[in-house]
């Protein structure tokens, strides 16, 4: 379950952010930002918005904080929760 | 005044001496600074570097590059003012340009021990000094005239940057005008996500906050992510943004604030936009200026936002504007458009090269009308209107055609987010019209579509040649798109745009 989350987490970066980040770069430990990854702030911007859309949920103020955000697989038991909390997702599960 | 005077006072009062400065990290009490200060002077004193060198401080958003900065302020020093050489690590050829009459290059440490206890006594942890190899040192002994300059390099958006020149004492002047016209007081939280070492960031923004003792919060590489958390611990009521930034906090928080003020610069920002920010975050002041002119025009915050919205506001204090006229109409416009020009009591000094020598004077003379290279109006009642750059604007079948002019209107067709338009080569009308379009989220219109939408906004005249659809546009260091970039990709790469034809 985990796995599919961080898998299409890493595929909404590779595929659908304007970051060109390659798919076999993205290690799921590493961090979101210039240290890592490399998401500059439009392109976590962007990221956020397709998460919210994608899931059919927003994230809260006090959601967007660096512990969440730390790298794809907090991100991906954040989000996992999230889902598996609703009874049925606005938003369209899976890969476009 | 001088900076010492100022920042010798600032440092003694009892209403700023618990404000601080911090990046997150580091935090430093306006009481602290003399300390700090002493340091810096020491470890000077140790290189031998004195008042008769020229140095190159590469500035970060942070506090030992902010204390560095005030300590060459205060001192008198001359020195150029560069961004650190990996800024963000994304500007690939982007090399730092010592210019060669530096004789050191000062460069400020990212990581450090969160112990500014340390930093006071021991500059050399956060400071890294390097003799500058390529200094031209018959520059050594240069005459008093050319002490207290702060030089800034032009950010090369219309193509090769330059060196502009400005005095101490007249940024000094800038400055006071930033901090009466924007109303800072020493209460302020002051939060600066915008780079001090360009002059937005530093004249309009860090120097004003410094002058009037503020709590002042620098952020390097700032996201959503990590202004929320430095919000939290901060809690601003002044910002200084960008369009770009205002834009983030609009789709990024979720809920409202109530800052006493926020400033944007740089780019034009989409009148709703405008609307939209603020009536969720506060009184927003758009400022226009120039790393020559420094702050140029901007509001009171007592104007309505009607008016604040459109134009650039009125000119600062020792300001004088003037229209070289281009042309008398653009379309059906009544009012006069041309190059906006400009007098100012606090401008620069003027343009020199890599020897410190002048190439052209500034406006020092007093007799020399500064062409800012924008087009705009001049309201009757003086408020000044920018339309954009004088160079992106062509003829077409007789009329004046401004590109920001066919930005703004494509961009209240439904599909597109940003627009940015370049002209290319010649056709029959006049020049060709590119329009790149970034779509807006979870649309994929192709330019034929775009285009023929073009022709309920646009007048015929206006309509652009071609539509390329894009997913992001290219940008220079400082965030500006990069126009340079997108002519030449309308011009090699045909098969990318979407050929459309009338």
């Amino acid at each position: 379950m985990i796995e599919n989350m961080i898998n299409q987490l890493k595929h909404i970066i590779a595929d659908e952010i304007d970051a060109n980040i390659k798919l076999e770069e993205i290690d799921e430990t590493a961090s979101l930002f210039e240290d890592g990854i490399g998401l500059d702030s439009m392109a976590i911007m962007e990221f956020i918005n397709l998460l919210e859309d994608r899931f059919g949920f927003e994230f809260s103020d006090s959601e967007l904080n660096s512990e969440l955000f730390r790298n794809i697989k907090t991100l991906a038991d954040f989000i996992s929760t999230k889902v598996d909390n609703k009874v049925e997702p606005t938003g369209t599960i899976g890969l476009k | 005044m001088t900076f010492e005077e100022i920042i010798g006072q600032v440092v003694s009062s009892v209403h700023s001496q618990k404000n601080t400065l911090t990046d997150g990290q580091l935090t430093c009490s306006y009481q602290e600074m003399p300390t700090v200060f002493e340091g810096i002077d020491k470890y000077f004193a140790e290189i031998k570097i004195g008042i008769e060198n020229n140095l190159a401080l590469e500035c970060v958003n942070s506090v030992p590059g902010a204390l560095t900065l005030l300590y060459l302020l205060k001192k008198g020093y001359s020195f150029v003012l560069l961004p650190p050489v990996c800024h963000s690590g994304k500007e690939l050829g982007f090399k730092p340009l010592i210019p060669k009459f530096c004789q050191y290059r000062l460069m400020i440490e990212s990581s450090l021990n969160n112990e500014l206890v340390e930093c006071n006594r021991y500059p050399e942890k956060f400071l890294r000094i390097e003799r500058n190899e390529q200094c031209n040192c018959e520059q050594d002994n240069r005459e008093d005239n050319a002490r207290g300059k702060l030089y800034l390099r032009t950010s090369g958006s219309m193509g090769a940057s330059k060196i502009v020149m400005h005095s101490h004492a007249k940024l000094l002047g800038n400055v006071l005008n930033c901090v009466k016209r924007f109303g800072l007081e020493g209460d302020d939280r002051i939060t600066i996500p915008v780079p001090i070492f360009h002059m937005y960031g530093l004249g309009a923004a860090f120097l004003p906050g410094i002058v009037v003792g503020a709590s002042i919060d620098l952020q390097e590489n700032s996201n959503i992510i990590r202004y929320i958390e430095r919000e939290r611990q901060f809690n601003q009521n002044v910002a200084f943004l960008t369009p770009t930034l205002c834009e983030m906090l609009l789709k990024g928080l979720k809920t409202s604030r109530a800052y006493k003020r926020v400033v944007t610069a740089g780019d034009r920002i989409k009148e709703d936009t405008f609307s939209s920010f603020e009536s969720r975050f506060g009184c927003l002041l758009n400022l226009y200026g120039s790393t020559e002119m420094g702050a140029i025009a901007t509001y009171d915050p007592d104007d309505p936002i009607d008016v604040r919205a459109i134009s650039a506001g009125k000119p600062l204090p020792g300001v004088q504007m003037r229209l070289n006229e281009k042309t008398s109409e653009t379309g059906e416009e009544i009012t006069a458009v041309g190059e906006l020009c400009c007098k100012h009591e606090y401008g620069f000094e003027g343009y020199v090269d890599g020897n410190g020598k002048m190439i052209s004077q500034g406006v020092s003379s007093q007799y020399d009308w500064f062409k800012t290279g924008d087009l705009g109006r001049i309201q009757q009642d003086g408020y000044i209107e920018v339309l954009g750059r004088c160079d992106h604007s062509v003829n077409r079948s007789g009329f004046l055609v401004l590109f920001s002019e066919i930005e703004q209107a494509m961009e209240t067709i439904e599909s597109t987010e940003r627009v940015v338009v370049v002209a290319r080569g010649e056709t029959k009308r006049g020049q060709e019209i590119v329009a790149f379009c970034v779509p807006t989220q979870g649309t994929t219109p192709s330019g034929t579509k775009i285009r023929k939408a073009c022709f309920d906004v646009l007048p015929k005249y206006a309509i652009p040649d071609n539509v390329c659809v894009v997913n992001s546009l290219p940008t220079l260091p400082n965030g500006k798109v990069d126009r340079q970039a997108l002519v030449e990709m309308a011009s090699n790469d045909h098969a990318r745009c979407q050929k459309t034809c009338c």
